[in-house]
């Protein structure tokens, strides 16, 4: 070999070089700076910067356990709402778009305007959450984690019954973090035998709510 | 036996006048009094007062100690109003009891053996029947409201709970590990 092909060849290296440092500084900052972004819309300080969110949900879930109690552990809304992991991550927030469509158009930003649309709301997260297995509960609460003889009889019972019979936590925990909706009828939602799953199948042929239409 | 009336009204006086006033004053009082009171009063208060005014202002004042003092010892078997948050009793945790509570009393509403804290019974809904109501007691392994839940007033039967057994909470209530202040030898049949 000549000496000018192996100076073409370690120039073309170092080149080479340079390229690849640049492209891995520039992906790192981009991607880290997506991701920062994106931890950024998963703070309960960003949903509530959202009027109908502080006014309506946060309000309500101020009130319950999962917001205070003895320990002083506390779910905030992206611990229920968003999922923890990337992919599911990512696939929320984009359908997420659709909500900032309707804030701009001011669908649900007064308590009243709420209430009407809170039963199909509601439907909405039950249905997503007995179709994932309530993957975002399961984040803190899991079965295989529970020590059935520390809980109360009733509990205890009740998770091992639901446990052998394949149910997940929305089934029985409807409600917990936030008011139910008026047309909720406790005596149809007995476990395993809800009704209230209708939008399972049909996320949008709505026909129990009237006037509830998107 | 034959003297004149007026020589025994002396003796017999004092044995009527029991019977005849309570019937002769209601009647005799509302003509007199307008009449006698204003001329009677000038002359008898002057005389009255001054005997009758510490009297009447130191029964005053025992009255009123008597009053306070006794506002103060009127209290509860715990000694205090049962709202009073700095009893540790109304601190204590909502038992859990398998099984349910033995009743107290003949015909007690039974009493809610688990905590009820997260529950609600309001306008939206009545978070009992979730495990009480007959179409879900099956599937909750849990007592069901009883028939009587489902008439009203007037014996009519009613498709849900009648509104005025709603409130469950107005006669079941949950129990805290309180020791009973008052002894019961009631023995369930």
């Amino acid at each position: 070999m000549s000496d000018t092909t192996k100076a073409k060849s370690s120039r073309a290296r170092k080149a080479t070089l340079w390229v690849l440092l640049v492209g891995v500084a520039i992906g790192i900052v981009f991607w880290g700076g997506f991701n920062t972004a994106m931890e950024a819309t998963n703070t309960e300080q960003f949903c509530i910067s959202c009027h109908e969110m502080e006014v309506n949900v946060y309000e309500e879930y101020t009130d319950t356990i999962h917001y205070t109690n003895r320990t002083g552990v506390r779910a905030t809304c992206p611990d229920c709402h968003v999922p923890k992991d990337w992919v599911h991550k990512v696939v929320r927030k984009v359908q997420a778009t659709r909500e900032l469509y309707h804030h701009v158009k001011g669908d649900i930003d007064t308590p009243a305007k709420f209430e009407a649309e809170r039963f199909r709301l509601a439907q909405n997260v039950w249905s997503q959450m007995k179709k994932t297995d309530s993957r975002e509960c399961r984040n803190c609460h899991e079965f295989d984690a529970m020590d059935y003889t520390k809980q109360e009889n009733r509990s205890s019972q009740g998770h091992q019954d639901a446990e052998d019979a394949g149910l997940t936590c929305i089934d029985c925990h409807k409600g917990i973090a936030h008011k139910l909706p008026m047309q909720y009828d406790p005596e149809q939602d007995a476990p395993g035998e809800s009704v209230f799953y209708t939008r399972l199948d049909a996320p949008h042929a709505d026909t129990e709510t009237p006037g509830a239409q998107e | 036996m034959n003297r004149p009336i007026t020589n025994r009204l002396p003796g017999l006086l004092p044995k009527l006048l029991p019977r005849l006033l309570p019937k002769l004053l209601p009647r005799a009082l509302p003509g007199l009094l307008p009449r006698a009171l204003p001329r009677a009063l000038p002359r008898v208060l002057p005389r009255l007062l001054p005997r009758a005014l510490p009297r009447l202002l130191l029964g005053t004042a025992v009255l009123l100690v008597m009053g306070t003092a006794g506002a103060e010892e009127l209290s509860s078997l715990r000694g205090h109003a049962v709202t009073d948050e700095s009893d540790a009793v109304l601190n204590k945790q909502t038992l859990a009891v398998p099984g349910g509570f033995e009743v107290a009393w003949e015909e007690q509403p039974p009493m809610i053996p688990h905590p009820i804290e997260h529950y609600s019974i309001d306008l939206r809904q009545n978070g009992c029947l979730k495990c009480h109501s007959p179409a879900t007691f099956e599937a909750n392994n849990a007592p069901v409201v009883a028939d009587s839940h489902f008439y009203d007033r007037d014996g009519n039967r009613t498709e849900k709970v009648a509104p005025r057994r709603y409130f469950c909470t107005q006669c079941h209530a949950p129990q805290a590990g309180a020791i009973p202040l008052v002894e019961n030898i009631f023995q369930n049949r």
